[in-house]
């Protein structure tokens, strides 16, 4: 199983493949709501986990999760926001749009790492 | 910076929530204490240290902007715990993707905390090189809050 982080910044996304493979996973990179989508219509099947930032050029991530759910086979992959939108209105559209979690940044490495875990019903750590 | 700044509502407010996004942010990702250090206020936003960001936000009642203004090694130091990797590793690019990074977080927080109302960031942008300086015209003057840190002064820049 993959974890897939979808952001626009390099930074994030190598933040996250590092606490992924401190976890035991390969973590897939998409830059922006494209190419994941293209990902996606590849490799859905080996991705556990969709770790979505919010604000993004092109397709945002609240577009990018509405297409992830609803797709026939896609919607059943878990997603986790990680979005430095931190507002209320901002969390329940993520959670209304089908998202799993919501993560606000910054985070620490054990914080993410935990909501991970969560995620994927793995428990904390 | 001997002058005093008054500051109306939503300066106060824009402010203390960068403030404290930027506490959070050294604290949970860098593990780096800092200590403010003074506020002035300027009439341009200008970026005139080695490594800078900014981040736009727009809406229906406010609009402005948000940076970061600082020194390569600061930024190294902020970038590399950011990463996790020696400072040596970094790349020019890495420098820019990770202020950019920290320059967006910062605003996010700010805008979440100061409850600005529905409000839009634009994306990053960012500056490293020692013979630029950036200047924004605004409306509304700057004000520049410095920090110290373990490596030295990082100043955050806030127009509203």
């Amino acid at each position: 199983m993959k974890l897939l982080t979808i952001d626009d910044s390099r930074t994030i996304r190598r933040v996250i493949s590092g606490i992924g493979a401190m976890l035991g996973f390969e973590v897939l990179e998409a830059e922006n709501g494209m190419v994941a989508l293209e990902l996606l219509e590849k490799r859905a099947d080996e991705v556990g986990l969709i770790l979505l930032d919010w604000n993004m050029p092109g397709m945002n991530g609240l577009e990018v999760l509405k297409k992830v759910k609803s797709h026939e086979v896609w919607k059943s992959i878990p997603v986790m926001m990680v979005t430095t939108e931190g507002e209320r209105d901002y969390i329940i559209q993520a959670i209304q749009a089908g998202a799993c979690h919501y993560q606000t940044k910054p985070f620490s490495q054990e914080e993410m790492a935990a909501r991970i875990m969560e995620a994927l019903g793995l428990g904390g750590i | 910076m001997s002058e005093r700044v008054i500051l109306n509502e939503i300066q106060e407010k824009l402010l203390a929530g960068l403030h404290a996004t930027l506490d959070q942010m050294m604290a949970t990702e860098t593990m780096e204490a800092i200590s403010l250090q003074g506020m002035e206020q300027r009439s341009e936003f200008i970026l005139d240290d080695e490594v800078g960001g900014l981040v736009r936000f727009y809406g229906a009642v406010h609009e402005g902007m948000v940076g970061v203004s600082t020194s390569r090694p600061v930024a190294v130091a902020i970038v590399s715990q950011l990463l996790g990797l020696p400072s040596a590793n970094l790349e020019k690019e890495d420098i820019l993707d990770g202020v950019a990074e920290l320059v967006n977080i910062l605003c996010g927080g700010m805008k979440a905390r100061a409850g600005l109302g529905p409000v839009t960031l634009s994306s990053p942008v960012a500056i490293v090189g020692r013979e630029v300086t950036a200047v924004w015209k605004t409306s509304k003057p700057t004000l520049v809050l410095t920090f110290q840190t373990g490596h030295g002064p990082l100043r955050l820049l806030a127009s509203v």
